[in-house]
């Protein structure tokens, strides 16, 4: 590698069978490159949003692009401990919650309470982290903890790999990041 | 058929019920329990043909209540799938092994689970 060429990012992660693997070697035992959890994003939340709220995908991008309306965000965090330990998070602005909470529970969007809507993006935090654990970590012993809302949590994950999907009527990031074992 | 749906999250038994409903499976009752403890007390008064639920819930979890069901008398004869987020091999191999006839990751589509409820079914008749 070239002195002032970055190395490619990794993130500690969970399948111990994978330090063998030459292709990985360079970062911690069984660490997964940053763009693996890009890819492994983008096909959990294409799946959980199509099969749950009849949603699509328009488009995916790794960071995203700077939004002027400045609406309120509601952020799900999925702690999960084991080997591997760490946080799936979810930001989705209030408006599209609400959209996707009437599509989850085949409603209209005016019969849509806030706390329903809440509940719905906690469920879909929860259904795509667990998508993305078992895709990453299928062999992995880990639990999931009770999914947590933070009201206008923003975007910042600060050190997680995150994508940022455009669904059409919105926008909603997921982000993810492993702890390393003490 | 009467199900029962055991989810502690009021909106993801809205959305089972409705993918029950676009299914085709011929559902006549249909519950509704927010625990394994809720769950059995529903089940003392009602005969079920198949019951459906998830794993972590407050009071008494999915595990609980697959054991509890499948040491009486009656109850063990009702199928138990097992609907979770957790996709992970350990978690789905130790509910198959508990004796779960099921388990499907959410969300689903009506057909995957009309074919996991189906199957569940058949497993039962088999086992008589």
């Amino acid at each position: 590698m070239h002195p002032t060429e970055k190395p490619a990012r990794t993130t500690e992660a969970c399948r111990p069978e994978d330090s063998q693997n030459p292709s990985r070697a360079g970062g911690p035992a069984g660490a997964v490159p940053a763009s693996e959890i890009q890819t492994v994003l983008l096909s959990a939340v294409e799946v959980v949003l199509e099969t749950a709220c009849c949603a699509g995908v328009f488009k995916s991008l790794e960071e995203a692009p700077p939004d002027p309306r400045g609406e309120v965000v509601i952020t799900v965090r999925v702690p999960f401990e084991g080997k591997p330990s760490g946080e799936f998070s979810l930001h989705v602005p209030e408006g599209l919650t609400l959209l996707l909470a009437a599509r989850f529970l085949g409603r209209d969007e005016w019969e849509v309470s806030a706390g329903q809507a809440e509940e719905v993006a906690l469920e879909l935090a929860n259904m795509i982290c667990g998508a993305v654990l078992s895709n990453l970590c299928a062999g992995a012993t880990f639990q999931m903890m009770h999914p947590l809302t933070k009201g206008d949590g923003g975007t910042d994950c600060g050190g997680a790999v995150c994508r940022w999907f455009d669904v059409g009527e919105g926008s909603l990031t997921a982000c993810l990041q492993f702890r390393k074992a003490i | 058929m009467d199900v029962m749906i055991v989810d502690d999250s009021p909106a993801m038994r809205t959305f089972i019920r409705r993918v029950l409903l676009l299914s085709s499976l011929k559902i006549g009752g249909c519950l509704e329990a927010a625990n394994g403890e809720e769950a059995l007390q529903l089940l003392e008064r009602n005969w079920l043909d198949v019951v459906l639920t998830d794993i972590h819930m407050p009071l008494m979890d999915g595990e609980e209540l697959l054991r509890r069901m499948l040491r009486h008398e009656v109850w063990k004869l009702i199928p138990v799938v097992v609907l979770s987020a957790d996709q992970t091999r350990e978690r789905t191999r130790r509910m198959l092994e508990l004796g779960a006839k099921g388990y499907v990751s959410k969300p689903f589509t009506p057909e995957k689970l009309r074919r996991e409820v189906e199957q569940s079914l058949g497993v039962r008749r088999a086992s008589y």
